[in-house]
């Protein structure tokens, strides 16, 4: 219209036209008596109602937007999850170096006790107990030996070294007490005893003495009053034998994984140490080091820092420091280079703390699926050059050195950035958010769906009823609809729910009470509806007809009245979907609807619900929340489309 | 009127009883297990402080809440205490639930109050705006932001809100009805006032966001209804500016449905909401009663509960009267 033909061009499109018209005319006479009937397709054309529907639906531009993102939402809920490659409660881990422990190295701080005698001595156990603070009165006393006696048994606690303590069986007391000593009468009490003895008796009490010899035999006196005295005879059963060494000295083998036998121990330490074994005399006489073990000869040799090398057939068999270095696992994994080393450079950084504390060594990694560490077919462990650092650390009062290095650990992926292979990142259980939101909305969709079919089934059954036949029919159905339209659901959810979790309920069944119990409560609306509608169809002509025809009841309502409420059901129907999904979102927002390892849109909001979360994993809950809205606004698009196109007159 | 008015009344009564009926009926089936659980719970919790044992609790429940008897002993006997006012007291809040009710009951109208009243002045306006330039931009617009307004889960926008206007913004506090450093002792009525109308922005404007878009559509539609009327054709035609055809002629008619539904919502004010007071912690019905559902609280739960059905049934009653008050042209019979 808007362009302007000149009066010339305008002739010629008329002229043009009027030339077809005729050719038109022309050719359809030629035809052979072709007559127009009036319902002829040529001359008009009649869309049927469902296609007129459906033209007048694709024009809705809104309604058009709508079903796309719901045919998106569907393909990617229900088709998705087949061809993304995770599952919703899969946890995702990942291999990281995480600065690991490896070994720890501190001075012995407790005495080892090796029992020498293994005899049937019961008073061992008290021994072994009391050992430690034996040598604490050592100590504060100065002196190396110190008697102790248990019962009538005397033991000698020897200090060998500042780290080693011997403690050996020095005899049995026999006491016996023989006489009673009147003071003031100077009398002596006993049965055959010699005048000497008497008078030695009588001497050493005017000396007011606590005891006295008498040819070679101790005796005691003891004064219980003024008048008395009471005298014993102390019998000493000599004995000199070995009971315990203990030591803070570490024996390492030289042999990875290999223990030192404790006789080995006791052997070592006695030769080395106790001037009383005949190894250590014999050597003290011969200038040599070594001593003799189950058969063969051992050599050893001190060393600067007062560590001892001990040699077998010029082999290292063993060595003894200070320090005990052991793996993190407690397993005997470390050879005995790298302990030596740790040895030194923790003497190195108790001198000196500023020491540099890091170095290289040859260490196996843990292998990160097993938690243990990688190892060839011939069961030994794969070596990596890795560098070690030390760090010290104080536990009540001892020192412990670590040595740790970067070490291949498994770790759950949680709360991980977006990224290619986490489109959405995962969440705080190491979960992917993408493969939770696909099977969080089969959940969500299916939720809506079976809860709209149980309403509309029962609002159909029963507003279908109430509506055709009337009466106190209509009346009692119309006063449930109120009653049920009074009871408020949302309570009614969170209370069933708490009891739910008071049954602590599985996940699916809690899922499918949950749709039951809103498909109860949510069909009172449908019901008006259907009825309200019958109301007003059974009237009209139709169902006169039908009734003529004699049909059946429930055929004439499901069969004719029915299908005439299908628009109104339908737009109904699209839009309840919507709020079915937002009540149950609502729902499991609040921990109450379907619970945590199945995911749903709800639930997955609802985890990151900490002022924390929100602010640091907006990546997981807005997407989330803008994809119920999303599928929401869709369905009351479709719904207000549908909704047109059914009844043009609404629109206007 | 008045016969319409007392028989709606007395149907109202009926569909109370039978709807509380099924509620304590609900509610007597709980399992048992669940109610002596809440009885051990509360007898533990408040055991130190020298309170009821378990068996007290247990009896003080049967005999109170008629669970001694049978169903329908049970509920009679509840709804005649109910009736004079006793709806007993409260577990969870350590009151008489109508104490408890009196103290949160005017937090939860407020918010209501703000909420309606912006949700009219916004929603009202832009509808009949989009009705007046049908298929216009603003058409579209209109209609878009009142369906993403239904369709908006209540939580989300909380949670949206919270993250702009206190995490990023933090211009507020997350939840609760007074700010952390909040002296009672120190305030006088106007700050404390003022704290808590701070708390109370947040809410308001999450529920206004979720309701708005209903009222919105509501009166786009009526609107576009009278428009098509033959008496606005009339007054077009007898050449009436068009500020006096949209302002006298239409949109007064299209107040009459609108004057209805407003008045049916009335009673909502005091049944505060839910969700949003629970998720921002304000110390109203919703709230209340939230905790007092999932902690079991029975005595609450039924008061709330009964409170909520009558202000439903209020609600369209007075939804009915209005319709008939404000259209003369709409005979009762």
């Amino acid at each position: 219209m808007s362009k302007v033909y000149s009066r010339n061009e305008l002739n010629e499109k008329l002229k043009a036209k009027e030339a077809a018209e005729a050719l038109q005319k022309q050719s359809s006479e030629n035809g052979e008596n072709k007559t127009i009937a009036l319902d002829d397709s040529q001359r008009v054309k009649v869309l049927s109602p469902t296609r007129l529907v459906v033209k007048r639906f694709l024009k809705n531009t809104l309604a058009i937007i709508g079903l796309c993102i719901l045919i998106f939402m569907f393909v990617m809920c229900f088709m998705g999850p087949i061809f993304y490659p995770y599952g919703q409660t899969q946890k995702f881990k990942k291999i990281d170096k995480l600065q690991l422990n490896y070994s720890v190295t501190s001075r012995v701080h407790d005495f080892k006790q090796y029992v020498v005698y293994d005899g049937t001595d019961t008073d061992i156990a008290e021994l072994k107990r009391y050992l430690d603070s034996y040598v604490k009165d050592l100590d504060v006393s100065g002196e190396t030996t110190l008697v102790k006696s248990i019962k009538d048994k005397k033991y000698v606690i020897e200090k060998l070294s500042d780290k080693v303590v011997k403690v050996s069986f020095a005899g049995t007391e026999t006491l016996t007490e023989i006489a009673t000593v009147d003071t003031i009468l100077e009398e002596v009490k006993g049965d055959g005893l010699a005048d000497e003895f008497k008078a030695a008796i009588l001497s050493a009490i005017s000396e007011k003495g606590e005891s006295f010899e008498y040819e070679g035999v101790n005796y005691i006196l003891k004064y219980p009053s003024k008048s008395s005295a009471k005298v014993t005879k102390v019998e000493f059963e000599e004995a000199n034998i070995d009971y315990i060494v203990a030591t803070k000295l570490n024996f390492d083998s030289a042999k990875t994984g290999v223990s030192i036998p404790d006789g080995f121990a006791v052997k070592t330490l006695l030769a080395v140490f106790d001037k009383t074994d005949s190894d250590y005399i014999a050597n003290e006489e011969s200038g040599k080091k070594e001593f003799t073990f189950d058969g063969t000869v051992y050599s050893y040799a001190f060393k600067e820092g007062g560590e001892i090398d001990i040699f077998r057939n010029a082999e290292e068999y063993a060595y003894i420091s200070e320090f005990k270095t052991t793996d993190i696992s407690g397993d005997d994994t470390l050879d005995l280079d790298y302990k030596k080393h740790m040895a030194s450079l923790v003497a190195e950084l108790e001198k000196d703390p500023s020491h540099n504390s890091s170095f290289e060594w040859d260490v196996p990694q843990l292998d990160s699926k097993t938690g243990k560490y990688e190892k060839d077919e011939n069961g030994l462990p794969i070596l990596y050059r890795e560098n070690l650092t030390v760090t010290r650390k104080e536990t009540s009062g001892d020192v412990y050195y670590y040595s740790g290095f970067p070490t291949n650990k498994e770790l759950i992926s949680i709360y991980e950035r977006p990224s290619w292979e986490h489109i959405l990142g995962t969440d705080g259980d190491g979960y992917d958010v993408f493969a939770r939101v696909l099977f969080g909305g089969r959940v969500s969709l299916l939720v809506g769906f079976v809860v709209v079919l149980i309403e509309t089934f029962l609002g159909v059954i029963l507003g279908g009823i109430s509506g055709f036949f009337g009466g106190w029919v209509d009346t009692l159905i119309m006063r449930l609809v109120d009653i049920f339209y009074c009871i408020p659901t949302m309570p009614i959810l969170i209370i069933i729910a708490s009891v739910f979790d008071y049954y602590q309920l599985n996940s699916y069944v809690r899922l499918f009470w949950m749709m039951v119990i809103l498909g109860i409560l949510g069909w009172s609306g449908i019901a008006r509806l259907v009825r309200g509608q019958i109301l007003s169809l059974r009237e009209q002509e139709f169902m006169i007809a039908a009734e003529a025809t004699g049909l059946r009841t429930s055929r004439r309502i499901f069969r004719h009245l029915v299908p005439n409420v299908m628009p109104q059901l339908i737009v109904s129907m699209t839009m309840g979907l919507g709020s079915v999904i937002l009540t149950e979102s609502t729902l499991s927002f609040l921990g109450l609807g379907v619970k945590h390892p199945l995911a749903t849109w709800g639930n997955m909001i609802n985890s990151v619900s900490t002022i924390e979360a929100m602010r640091e994993y907006t990546y997981i809950w807005i997407p989330v929340g803008i994809l119920i809205c999303l599928t929401v606004i869709a369905f009351n698009f479709v719904g207000d489309g549908l909704r047109d196109a059914f009844d043009p007159k609404m629109k206007r | 009127m008045f016969k319409f008015i007392v028989k709606r009344l007395l149907l109202s009564v009926v569909i109370f009883f039978f709807a509380m009926f099924i509620i304590y009926t609900l509610i007597y089936c709980l399992p048992s297990g669940y109610v002596e659980n809440t009885a051990r719970e509360l007898s533990s919790a408040t055991a130190k402080s020298g309170g009821k044992t378990y068996k007290e609790w247990v009896d003080q429940l049967n005999k109170e809440y008629g669970m001694d008897k049978n169903v329908v002993e049970g509920y009679f006997s509840w709804l005649w205490k109910a009736v004079q006012g006793k709806f007993g007291t409260s577990w969870k809040w350590n009151m008489p639930c109508t104490e408890k009710f009196s103290k949160v009951i005017w937090n939860s109208f407020f918010l209501g109050l703000v909420a309606l009243f912006f949700e009219v002045i916004i929603a009202i306006p832009l509808g009949v705006i989009a009705a007046r330039k049908q298929y216009s931009v603003t058409d579209y617009t209109v209609t878009c932001i009142s369906l993403i307004g239904i369709s908006l889960p209540t939580f989300f926008v909380a949670s949206l809100l919270k993250l702009v206007f206190v995490v990023r913004l933090g211009w507020f506090d997350i939840s609760g009805m007074h700010s952390r450093n909040f002296i009672a002792a120190n305030a006088t009525w106007w700050s404390s006032t003022l704290d808590i109308a701070k708390h109370f922005v947040l809410p308001a404007l999450t529920l206004i966001f979720v309701s708005i878009g209903g009222l919105m559509r509501y009166t786009r539609t009526n609107m576009l209804e009278v428009l098509n009327a033959d008496y606005i054709r009339t007054a077009r035609a007898k050449g009436l500016p068009e500020r006096k055809v949209i302002g006298r002629h239409a949109f007064r008619n299209t107040l009459i449905p609108i004057v209805t539904i407003l008045g049916g919502s009335l009673p909502g004010l005091f049944s505060g909401a839910l969700i949003t007071e629970t998720l921002f912690a304000l110390d109203g019905i919703g709230y209340a009663s939230y905790y007092s559902m999932t902690g079991g609280d029975i005595p609450f739960t039924m008061f709330y509960l009964s409170f909520m059905s009558i202000l439903t049934l209020l609600g369209n009653l007075i939804a009915d009267i209005l319709y008939a008050v404000v259209d003369p042209r709409v005979r009762v019979n």
